[in-house]
């Protein structure tokens, strides 16, 4: 009998069981699609490319020249992560960047650009004989601000770089030293710096090799900084050096290969003594050439104990003959192959400050001294064929040669002007006397640019100006028929000699 | 801070420079102190002018190439220097400058 409930209540339960099923609109076909932004945008690239003929070759060329390299390596693991970290470091563009900055500091500047290139200043005509300086850029290094510019020196194989020597001509203002090298390209900001223990006193750059720059220090030491290699300390130094000065080197200069073809250079310096230097692999091998002569008036037992600071040291360019300023206002002439001075020049009342024979002339050379003269000679005579004496009270600082003209000259004073003298035109007074820096600034340094008609003239503020000599300063020599003569060592010579032979 | 960096700064701080791009072989700005809208921007459209511009070098004579490419507006100055596959821009408001 309970059977047969469950089946009823189960036929129940079937027939009472709600119908669910529904019919459901179909919607029509629909497309869904999404899309997802570039994730972090700056991986997402761009690439363009074009394919032109001369690319496609140059393309063919490089796989050529890659698959014969490369045929038997394969890229190793290490490589592969360089080249990725290559891709986002920007440390081997500084020559991208140096030429950037040059070229922005010259866009912003232009009209001095312009001025350096083009400018000639036509009032020269309207002026007589004198002419003027036009100041182009100043070149300022903020960390030499309390350093003096002490030497300056023009590569003479890159016309547009210059080495400026920073440091201190006083005793009691001994404190490091910098050398600093400019290129016109860029005055924003020097092309190479070195710091130095002690103050620079002198430069120079090697006329043909101008990556070795020799300089000498305040304590003595002489070091030559090879600009290829990069590295902050001179690639050969005289520190440990057992013939090292024992005063102040104030002036090195480099000389032609000896016979072993090893580079060389001379140095002068406060102790007195001239030494030869030559670099030895990678050692200053040392030759004492010759000491500087003490005066009579010091007595015969103490000489030895006396040394006579040597100021200033110039070499001729076709003999062997230099020349040796000192502060006891002598000039010696002396040849590197003896022992003794040949002449002795007894030039100033006080320091002789710089000393240059001329570019042209062979017998002809130049001094300058704190007696405010500029006093020019022939080696053969004993007293000066000209003097000048510029102003009252200002001490004269240095004096170059220019080296377009046997007859022209430029000397800088502590009051700080500028004298530029063409003999051939006026040989009493200066064709252009100007101030050019700031009121109590000294000049101390000036250098003619080997071609183009500027010069460098260096303060006792670590600052260089530059400024464009105007016609009137370059006046080439005419011939009979009043048509400029050409550029040429012989007539330049010759005009030369002309002036001394009135006054002989 | 290496060369490159140090010089890149120097740049920046020149007087009147607004910008300074730098842009890898890739075409991707490594280095810019500008929003990064407008340095996409710039750097898209310089990098199809600089692309011509190379092109229209080589047509004219195979061994020479562009090295600075100088563009004075309106209203600012552009300067664009390239080495190899990198390029630089650099952009002066040629008002505010000397």
């Amino acid at each position: 009998m309970t059977t047969q409930f469950p089946r009823i209540e189960r036929l129940k339960a079937k027939m009472s069981a709600k119908d669910e099923s529904k019919v459901g609109t179909v919607k029509s076909e629909e497309d869904k699609a999404t899309q997802t932004s570039p994730p972090n945008s700056t991986k997402f690239t761009n690439f363009s490319a074009t394919a032109s003929q001369w690319e496609i070759y140059d393309f063919y060329q490089e796989e050529i020249k890659r698959r014969d390299q490369s045929s038997l390596q394969s890229i190793k693991e290490e490589e592969f992560e360089d080249s990725l970290i290559k891709i986002y470091d920007i440390a081997h563009l500084a020559g991208l960047a140096r030429y950037m900055e040059g070229k922005v500091f010259h866009r912003a500047y232009a009209d001095i650009l312009y001025d350096f290139k083009h400018f000639e200043d036509a009032s020269d005509e309207f002026r007589g004989e004198k002419g003027t300086l036009l100041p182009l850029w100043k070149f300022e290094y903020d960390k030499a601000k309390s350093l003096s510019v002490t030497a300056l020196c023009w590569d003479q194989k890159h016309n547009d770089l210059f080495a400026v020597g920073l440091g201190s001509h006083e005793f009691t203002q001994q404190g490091g030293g910098m050398l600093v090298l400019y290129t016109l390209r860029n005055p924003n900001y020097p092309e190479f710096i070195f710091n130095t223990v002690s103050g620079i006193m002198c430069v120079d750059v090697h006329e043909d090799l101008s990556h070795l720059v020799a300089v000498g220090l305040y304590d003595g030491c002489v070091a030559v900084y090879n600009l290829r290699k990069k590295s902050d300390e001179p690639f050969w130094n005289s520190r440990a050096n057992p013939g090292r000065h024992k005063g102040a080197v104030t002036q090195v200069k480099w000389q032609k290969d000896d016979l072993d073809s090893n580079h060389n250079f001379i140095s002068v310096s406060a102790d007195g003594r001239l030494v030869s230097w030559t670099l030895v692999k990678h050692e200053l091998v040392f030759t004492d050439m010759i000491k500087l002569p003490v005066p009579d008036t010091i007595p015969e037992n103490l000489k030895d104990v006396f040394s006579t600071v040597g100021t200033n040291l110039d070499f001729h360019k076709q003999k062997d003959n230099f020349l040796v300023g000192t502060e006891y206002g002598k000039i010696h002439k002396g040849s590197k192959f003896y022992n003794k001075f040949a002449e002795t020049y007894d030039a100033h009342f006080m320091t002789v400050t710089c000393v240059k024979w001329n570019p042209f002339h062979p017998d002809v050379f130049i001094s300058c001294g704190w007696d405010w003269m500029v006093k020019i000679w022939d080696q053969t005579m004993k007293s000066p064929m000209f003097t000048f004496e510029l102003e009252i009270g200002a001490a004269v600082t240095d004096v170059a040669w220019a080296p377009y003209s046997s007859t022209v000259f430029a000397a800088v004073t502590t009051e700080g002007k500028v004298h530029v003298f063409d003999l051939n035109i006026n040989k009493y007074e200066a064709l252009c006397q100007q101030k050019v820096v700031s009121k109590k600034t000294k000049l101390l340094h000036i250098e003619f640019n080997p071609v183009h008609p500027i010069i460098i003239v260096g303060d006792d503020r670590g600052h260089v100006t530059s400024l464009k000599l105007s016609p009137n300063l370059r006046k080439k020599p005419k011939d009979k028929k009043g048509q400029e003569l050409p550029m040429s060592p012989e007539v330049e010579k010759a005009k030369l000699e002309q002036l001394l032979s009135l006054l002989r | 801070m290496n060369e490159a960096e140090k010089t890149i700064k120097r740049i920046q701080a020149q007087k009147g420079v607004e910008g300074v791009i730098v842009v890898n072989a890739e075409g991707i700005p490594i280095e810019s102190n500008l929003d990064h809208q407008r340095t996409l921007h710039y750097t898209y459209n310089f990098q199809q002018l600089l692309a011509r511009t190379q092109r229209v070098m080589k047509d004219l004579d195979p061994q020479n190439e562009a090295t600075l490419l100088d563009i004075q507006t309106e209203k600012n100055n552009i300067l664009v220097s390239t080495d190899k596959d990198y390029f630089m821009i650099a952009m002066k408001n040629s008002r505010e400058g000397p």
